[in-house]
């Protein structure tokens, strides 16, 4: 059966059960069937109502709520039902107080966002609400209560200021970003596009091109110093690839000043791609830093490393680093050729440097480390030298100056320098300079006496001709009968005379003719000729004695056009030479061949004669000075003894070569080989 | 009238003038002689030879020196043979370049020779 309560008061959910139960006789309300029609009407709105509402009755605002209010009113529901509302929310009495008083004198109130301090989980929550507050009007128009609605706009507020606080730091983080680019010690740059527009650059950057205006410009205009570095290159290989480029101080040549003045700098970089929405590269930021002075300094040191090196591998004097306890651990490469130790065999021996090089005194008897006033002065005394005899690695002595040197460090002694000269070395250079010298000195007095050779034989032979010069005139006087007729007996004896004249005469020109060619001032004239020249100059010479001998000569010309350098007068007289000598050895009416043919680098002349030949035993000594050879022709032929000799020495002047065949008993073949023009 | 070619033989050995003049004067020309360089130097003026025979060896001034102290330039129609028993190259190429046109070894001509190499001379003058 339904009550009174039951049917004036809507079902309202939760909170409808919840006050139709409740003992308002205990309250101020009384009972709800003494409820006025006004509190009924208004219960049932607020029962009704999905947003969280309350209504607070009386003066003394006893709180009635919805089911949507209980959610906000968290653990304090349902003890509120019911209750006073400033005991019910004594953390904000005195704003409810202040509701009541306005809304009960029949005002409305309205809050937007309003933060509250509430409790409503017994710990302080700050919360935001839109609050409106109406007074509810009994029958009699006065405003005996106060209907508020809540809405809790707590996480929209916080979402909002959650945004705002992202905001503020997206705005911090940009600032400092930008701050970090624009104050970054190194060049930051960023380009768009596949033409790479210069969209930002930092100070550093700007400074270092000289300020000049890049925003806006593509890299190459902007910097056309980069043509030819690889810049722009590089920049397309990041923006086609997407691939980060990195590089390591690397030389740059741009114009710092705008003046045209290029300088090189040194730089570590990296070429990163940008990216747009779509993933793909939209620009690049270039990021570089100038490690000019880093590489300069770092260069300065190396190259003063380098020649350090330089100067410690070529110095002809030793140089050993020997440490505190004696141990070698550097030598140059000059201390290894001295001592005979490589450092390798040096390092690898645990022994005071004292055992290695200096562990035998002089007459071959140990000498003990414990004994060596070196070993005790190096490390106690700045500087020490003087002159010993040290040990090579293979036991034998060598003289040597040292000097050494001790090296403090913070005031300890951590080891000495000492350099080596090896003695010997210079004790053979001394000697060798004095050879030198010694030498000179002797061939300058050669020549000097040879000199007076050349002018003794060259007045001897000259005083030598002149009365065998008159002889010869005045014998031919009488035979070419300018002193009147002679007989054929007279003739003949003349003749006698005059050849025996002709053949001193002779004598003294090859004796001339052999110490000329002796002298180191022997020039010949040479100049370029057809060797058949040489030998139809040597057969015309020998005409008369070949007609004499009835003797013919062949002469084979196979070598065509082909040329010499020559000195004609002499090399005429090598062929005359060896024409005679084939005349002489060869019987009357023999003949005598002579062939001229061509090989890749020489001419060849070849005078073949078919008679007596030379035995095999006197073939090597035939070019020797003062040779004569025995054999059947010996007794009728004369000669000094001089013209083989003197024959090669001119072929031999003419870079050519001589050479010999022959049998006895068949004939002979001189070869004379001169090289083509 | 045609003049007789004119040979001037400078020459201090006795013997060798002697038979020169005599051999040179057989075969029609006209003989001066000198013995030294400086005898030389006057002659040449006087007699204007077509043939200087020179030796080199010679006291008071010797072949070089009569060289030097004339241009050959002004004898123009004159053959200077250096005739000596010096025969080294340097010795020719100094006298040469001192304006000697031949240079013969003495000891290689008989008269017959002496009289051709004169007349060579002659007739490459002309």
């Amino acid at each position: 059966m339904a009550t009174q309560t039951d049917k004036i008061i809507v079902d309202g959910g939760k909170l409808g059960g919840l006050i139709r139960s409740f003992d308002w006789a205990s309250t101020s309300l009384g009972a709800i069937s003494s409820w006025p029609q006004s509190l009924v009407t208004s219960v049932n709105i607020v029962l009704e109502s999905s947003v969280p509402m309350v209504m607070l009755w009386g003066k003394d605002g006893v709180m009635l709520y919805n089911d949507a209010y209980s959610k906000f009113a968290g653990a304090r529901h349902p003890k509120l039902l019911g209750s006073k509302v400033l005991k019910g929310w004594p953390e904000v009495a005195d704003f409810n107080r202040n509701v009541m008083k306005v809304v009960l004198s029949g005002k409305t109130l309205s809050y937007k966002d309003q933060e509250l301090t509430l409790y409503r989980n017994n710990i302080p929550e700050q919360v935001w609400m839109n609050l409106n507050y109406s007074p509810i009007i009994d029958e009699s128009g006065k405003p005996v209560g106060v209907l508020a609605i809540v809405v809790e706009t707590t996480q929209r507020i916080i979402a909002q200021r959650n945004k705002r606080t992202a905001e503020r730091e997206l705005k911090n983080e940009r600032s400092r970003l930008h701050s970090l680019l624009m104050d970054a010690p190194a060049c930051i740059a960023l380009v768009r596009g596949p033409e790479h527009v210069f969209e930002l650059a930092n100070p550093r950057y700007l400074e270092l091109l000289g300020n000049r205006a890049i925003i806006g410009k593509t890299v190459r205009e902007a910097i056309p110093e980069f043509e030819g570095q690889g810049v722009y290159e590089n920049l397309d290989e990041v923006y086609k690839t997407g691939k980060p480029f990195y590089g390591n101080e690397v030389p740059v040549q741009f114009d710092r000043t705008g003046k045209g003045d290029i300088y090189t700098g040194y730089f570590n970089f990296v070429y990163q791609p940008t990216y747009d929405a779509d993933k793909k590269v939209d620009g690049i930021y270039a990021y570089g830093l100038d490690v000019t002075e880093q590489v300069e300094s770092r260069k300065k040191v190396e190259e003063i490393a380098i020649l350090n090196k330089t100067i410690t591998d070529n110095t002809a004097t030793g140089l050993l680093i020997i440490d505190k306890n004696h141990r070698c651990n550097f030598m140059n490469p000059a201390a290894e050729r001295i001592t005979g130790y490589s450092f390798a065999d040096i390092s690898a021996i645990d022994a005071p440097l004292h055992d290695l090089i200096h562990n035998k005194k002089p007459d071959g008897s140990p000498f003990p480390v414990s004994d060596c006033p070196i070993h005790h002065a190096i490390l106690q005394q700045d500087q020490t030298s003087g002159e010993d005899r040290f040990v090579r690695k293979d036991g034998t002595f060598y003289p040597v100056a040292y000097s050494t040197r001790r090296i403090v460090q913070d005031g300890m002694t951590v080891g000495t320098v000492m350099e080596i000269r090896d003695l010997t070395e210079e004790k053979h250079a001394i000697e060798e300079q004095r050879r030198l010298i010694k030498l000179t000195n002797q061939r300058n007095e050669l020549l000097l006496l040879n000199k007076a050779k050349d002018e003794f034989i060259s007045l001897a032979s000259h005083q030598l001709r002149t009365p065998a010069t008159a002889v010869k005139q005045y014998i031919s006087l009488v035979m070419n009968e300018y002193m009147g007729p002679i007989s054929d007996d007279q003739l003949q004896y003349l003749q006698t005379a005059y050849n025996s004249n002709e053949r001193q005469l002779r004598i003294i020109n090859d004796l001339l003719k052999t110490a000329q060619i002796d002298s180191s001032r022997y020039v010949l004239s040479k100049k370029k000729m057809g060797p058949a020249k040489l030998v139809e100059c040597a057969i015309d010479d020998m005409e008369s004695v070949l007609e004499i001998k009835k003797q013919t000569v062949q002469f084979d010309n196979e070598a065509g056009d082909t040329q010499v350098k020559v000195d004609e007068n002499e090399m005429c007289l090598v062929f005359t030479n060896l024409l005679e000598n084939a005349s002489k050895y060869s019987y009357p009416g023999s003949e005598i061949r002579i062939r001229l043919y061509k090989t890749a680098k020489y001419v060849h002349i070849s005078v073949k004669d078919k008679g007596v030949g030379i035995e095999k035993k006197s073939i090597k000594r035939i070019f020797e000075k003062f040779t004569r050879i025995d054999n059947e022709l010996s007794d009728t032929v004369t000669g000094t003894g001089l013209g083989l000799y003197w024959v090669k020495r001119i072929v031999k002047l003419h870079e050519g070569a001589i050479e010999v065949i022959s049998e006895p008993g068949k004939g002979s073949e001189f070869i004379v080989s001169l090289p083509h023009a | 009238m045609r003049k007789l070619p004119c040979v001037l033989v400078i020459e201090d050995e006795r013997l060798l003038q002697d038979v020169y003049k005599l051999v040179l004067l057989a075969n029609g020309y006209e003989v001066h002689t000198a013995s030294n360089g400086e005898e030389g130097l006057m002659a040449i003026k006087k007699a204007q030879p077509e043939v200087v025979l020179l030796d080199i060896f010679m006291p008071v001034m010797d072949g070089k020196e009569f060289l030097k102290n004339i241009d050959t330039a002004d004898y123009p129609d004159t053959t200077f043979i250096v005739f000596s028993n010096l025969s080294d190259r340097a010795t020719e190429t100094e006298m040469r370049g001192l304006g000697a046109d031949k240079f013969v070894l003495k000891s290689s001509m008989d008269p017959q020779g002496l009289v051709q190499m004169v007349q060579a001379a002659l007739s490459e003058k002309q």
